[in-house]
């Protein structure tokens, strides 16, 4: 076990690796540069002296080597150059909490509702309840994430005043997002609970719980659930990764200052350092959660054991 | 056994996620339950947020004894380091935090006009090249005594080349100051200099008639020495990085979210602000925004959407003022191009655009036509430049022929006079549909009137800077704001040295005229020069073809009053105030 999660560590590490390379050498080929975000051609003298005090006016394989060098070195990501004065790691830890926050809550309402609904659409298979389930699944994942927001936003703030239109901080601002955000979740885990509660429910070991006389309700909590959910956490993985990253159009529409924003603004404004510490974050994150999916698996289905563990 | 464990594991989740929740809750102490908002909708006119009912409004005079304002911001701030960041969000805040040694205030009439402000007095020598201010007595927010020496070291620090201010550029008219931000020269040898903690002596290159509106800018705000240099990079990210001399503190900054501006009670003129809390929300998105303003959760906001703007104007709580901008949007060739080379080419096809339609069809009515280069609400001396100079595109619209002067062109050029021979491509700097519909209606516009094979590329706002720079394009599209109130600032841009604006144009009369302009201090002789000058720009080489003045469409509540809707007005919110906001019962 120890010598899989090394090795897969060491696996991560060159992975991060690749990606930080190839997204730090694509991003200074794309035409463009910070400046370009004032609209306006600045005198010469302006831009040199710009580009010298971030080190821009250097070639692009010595800015690299700078900046894995204070990477690896220090951890540190460099400064902002869009947001002058800010490190580009205090502005990731600062906005992913927000993003956290949000996301946490959202997954943890979308999963549970998700499981929820899957499990009853399969258990009243081809009846209403299941019609009902996959309609609003169905609704989940075709309808676009910013037209469920708006709709939101309009029903529940300004025409019935029930909650703040944006903003953040307290509770109240974070009802309307979680539900927008939630919806995706749901329709992707009723539909997968569903189908695999289907195929659960067929099996022999089901039919001897039941031939012994197990109550309904223990079957499914027993039996049936823990063989459905496990190619649910096989999605898990992603969205842990994305729960910290935020979401781009969820935190636009409500102005929650989340990290998301930062991933398009960045690449619009050319923030180059902002742009490589917010794709290594993402980065590591996303094969983090991998990893912990594949031991997850481990710990819920004793047939699968990770390999290195005889 | 394991199953037992799972279910632990997936409780424990849960359990967390909804402590996380309540834990949330707790943040909000009573009063604000959602419910209050709800139950208030009942009451007819005005609409509120829960909290404001409980303020009490005096009912004599009416001027609400809550002083409080909340607008909003479209982005962040950049930082509130005066000599970095560009973006008009941090200039806003500035303005409100810092005090300039002058203002652009705005009268009822929203004329704007030169006021002291943190200098109490100030005057030039005779030929306008020396200015000298008298420093007000006022204090830093950390009690403080403010002194010249702020001043000289803010405009210092900004032209520091090791600052690298993407604004330094601003002030450039200041005694060397292109050799001190080219590292030529110390930043001592600066024409800025402290005589006294009252007085500071500005020397300029040359005399500057427009000198005064370069005061405002947040190159020129004062900055504590001691401060900047304790704080490092970090100076201007944070609240407690900075200290303040203007009317507002800054309060609150939660980054992308919210700033809350307080009143200043060691400002000098503390006593005329009415205002006690500017609550700033950062909203990006136009929607959320106005759904926001709909709902009364904001005091006023700006939208050119026909369908919001009809909303509003129906609205009979709300104001609605019209306001030019100082603004030009244009056509600009690249006269190093084989085909835009030619004047006549290029007259040609600024004069085929029906400024009035593309008004109409474009920008739903809301822009104004531009036949000028410097965008109206610009003055010179105290009228209004626009008023006085007929736009030199008129002209050419009302005594040429498009056809023609395109034959004439192609002709003069040697090459084949059949127009439909001739493709020209037009880069468009963003991508989104309203770019898509616009390329698509010039396209429409030259296929008809020129019979010219027009090609519309878009590309994104970056990509169409690098190419414009690199002299990669014929003809490009683009926006200029101006920054100071003259029409120097606009015409300016044309100088064959200035680079500004990508057409690689070349015209040693009109850098003759905007020289003269620049030295000159009548007004009368200035606008003369300037005069001609656009002539020869618009008319006689069209290096570029003016084609709306942006109009914004502002709407606050009516009870909002005094704060003015000039754009080039730099009075901040200090002078605003609310009045009957609560109904009086």
């Amino acid at each position: 076990m120890k010598k899989y999660i090394i090795k897969r560590i060491a696996y991560m590490l060159l992975t991060l690796w690749i990606v930080i390379t190839l997204t730090f050498f694509l991003m200074h080929s794309i035409p463009g540069d910070p400046l370009a975000y004032m609209a306006k051609t600045l005198p010469e003298q302006t831009r040199i002296n710009f580009y010298e005090k971030y080190g821009l006016d250097k070639p692009v394989y010595v800015q690299y080597g700078i900046f894995m060098k204070n990477l690896i070195t220090k951890g540190d990501l460099g400064e902002s150059i869009r947001y002058p004065g800010r490190t580009v790691t205090d502005t990731i830890s600062k906005h992913a909490t927000v993003s956290g926050r949000l996301g946490l809550q959202a997954i943890a309402v979308g999963i549970t509702i998700g499981i929820v609904l899957g499990v009853i659409a399969a258990l009243n298979r081809n009846r209403w309840p299941d019609y009902l389930v996959m309609f609003i699944a169905i609704l989940g994942v075709t309808v676009p994430l910013f037209i469920i927001a708006a709709l939101l936003q309009y029903t529940l703030s300004v025409k019935f005043k029930l909650l703040p239109t944006t903003g953040w901080g307290k509770f109240k601002h974070t009802i309307i997002p979680t539900i927008a955000m939630c919806f995706g979740s749901i329709a992707t885990y009723a539909r997968y609970m569903r189908s695999n509660v289907l195929e659960v429910i067929n099996q022999d070991y089901i039919l001897t719980a039941q031939a012994k006389g197990v109550s309904p309700f223990n079957v499914v909590r027993k039996h049936v659930l823990r063989n459905a959910i496990l190619p649910a956490i096989t999605i898990l993985g992603p969205q842990i990764a994305g729960i910290f990253t935020g979401s781009f159009v969820i935190e636009r529409i409500f102005s929650i200052p989340g990290l998301g924003s930062y991933y398009i603004s960045s690449i619009s404004d050319r923030d180059y350092t902002m742009i490589i510490g917010t794709t290594v974050f993402y980065a590591a994150l996303f094969i983090v959660s991998q990893l912990v999916v594949d031991l997850l698996y481990g710990v819920v289905d004793p047939r699968i054991r990770v390999s290195g563990d005889n | 056994m394991r199953s037992k464990k799972y279910l632990a594991l997936l409780l424990v989740v849960m359990l967390v996620s909804i402590l996380a929740v309540g834990c949330g809750s707790d943040d909000t102490p009573n009063t604000d339950e959602p419910a209050t908002n709800g139950n208030e909708e009942k009451e007819e006119g005005e609409k509120q947020e829960g909290e404001e009912v409980d303020g009490t409004s005096s009912a004599t005079f009416g001027l609400d004894e809550e002083q409080y304002l909340t607008f909003v911001l479209d982005a962040e701030p950049s930082t509130l380091d005066p000599s970095k960041g560009a973006d008009n969000y941090s200039n806003t805040i500035l303005l409100n935090v810092m005090e300039p040694l002058l203002r652009l205030e705005e009268d009822s009439d929203n004329n704007t006009a030169i006021a002291a402000a943190g200098a109490e007095s100030w005057e030039a020598n005779e030929d306008g090249t020396v200015w000298t201010f008298k420093i007000r007595d006022n204090t830093w927010s950390d009690g403080v005594k403010v002194r010249a020496q702020d001043y000289e070291y803010g405009i210092k620090r900004s032209l520091d080349p090791d600052t690298a201010s993407p604004y330094s550029w601003i002030i450039g008219d200041i005694k060397n100051a292109s050799k001190v931000n080219s590292g030529e020269l110390p930043v001592d040898e600066l024409g800025v200099k402290a005589l006294d903690d009252e007085t500071l002596e500005i020397t300029l290159e040359n005399p500057t008639p427009y000198f005064e509106q370069l005061t405002y800018n947040r190159t020129m705000l004062p900055q504590r020495q001691d401060i900047v240099e304790a704080q490092g990079d970090k100076f201007g990210t944070e609240i407690e990085t900075v200290v303040f001399n203007g009317p507002f503190t800054l309060s609150t900054w939660v980054h992308n979210s919210e700033l809350i501006l307080t009143k200043n009670e060691s400002y000098w003129n503390a006593e005329e602000v009415l205002m006690e809390t500017v609550n700033l929300k950062i909203i990006q998105d136009e929607n959320a925004r106005l759904n926001s303003l709909t709902n009364g959760e904001i005091d006023g906001s700006a939208t050119n959407r026909p369908e919001w703007r009809e909303q509003f104007m129906a609205n009979e709580d709300m104001v609605h003022y019209e306001v030019v901008n100082p603004t030009t949007f244009f056509m600009f060739f690249n006269t190093q191009d084989e085909v835009f080379s030619n004047a006549n080419i290029r007259k040609a096809f600024s004069a085929a655009v029906d400024r009035e339609e593309l008004a109409n069809v474009i920008f739903d009515g809301i822009h104004t036509p531009a036949y000028g280069w410097v965008p109206p609400t610009m003055n010179i001396g105290d009228d209004e430049y626009r008023s006085l100079v007929d736009g030199p595109v008129e002209k050419l619209v009302k005594e040429e022929d498009p056809v023609e002067l395109l034959q004439k062109g192609l002709e003069e050029l040697g090459m084949d006079t059949d127009p439909s021979k001739l493709t020209v491509t037009i880069s468009l700097g963003g991508t989104d549909q309203w770019f898509r519909t616009y390329g698509e209606y010039l396209q429409q516009v030259f296929n008809t009137k020129l019979g010219v094979d027009f090609q519309v590329q878009q590309m994104e706002w970056p990509v169409f800077d690098s190419n414009v720079n690199k002299g990669d394009f014929q003809i490009g599209y683009m926006s200029w704001g101006a920054d100071y109130n003259d029409p120097s600032n606009m015409l300016n841009l044309f100088r064959s040295d200035a680079g500004a604006i990508g057409t690689g144009w070349v015209n040693e009369r009109y850098d003759e005229l905007i020289d003269l302009a620049g030295k000159e201090m009548d007004v009368a002789k200035r606008l003369e020069y300037f005069r001609e000058a656009e002539g020869i720009l618009l008319y006689e080489d069209a290096a570029v073809a003016p084609i709306v003045f942006p109009r914004s469409n502002i709407f606050r509540y009516e009870y909002v009053h005094n704060l003015g809707i000039n754009p080039f007005s730099t009075q901040g919110y200090k002078n605003a105030y609310t009045w009957f906001r609560e109904p009086a019962n």
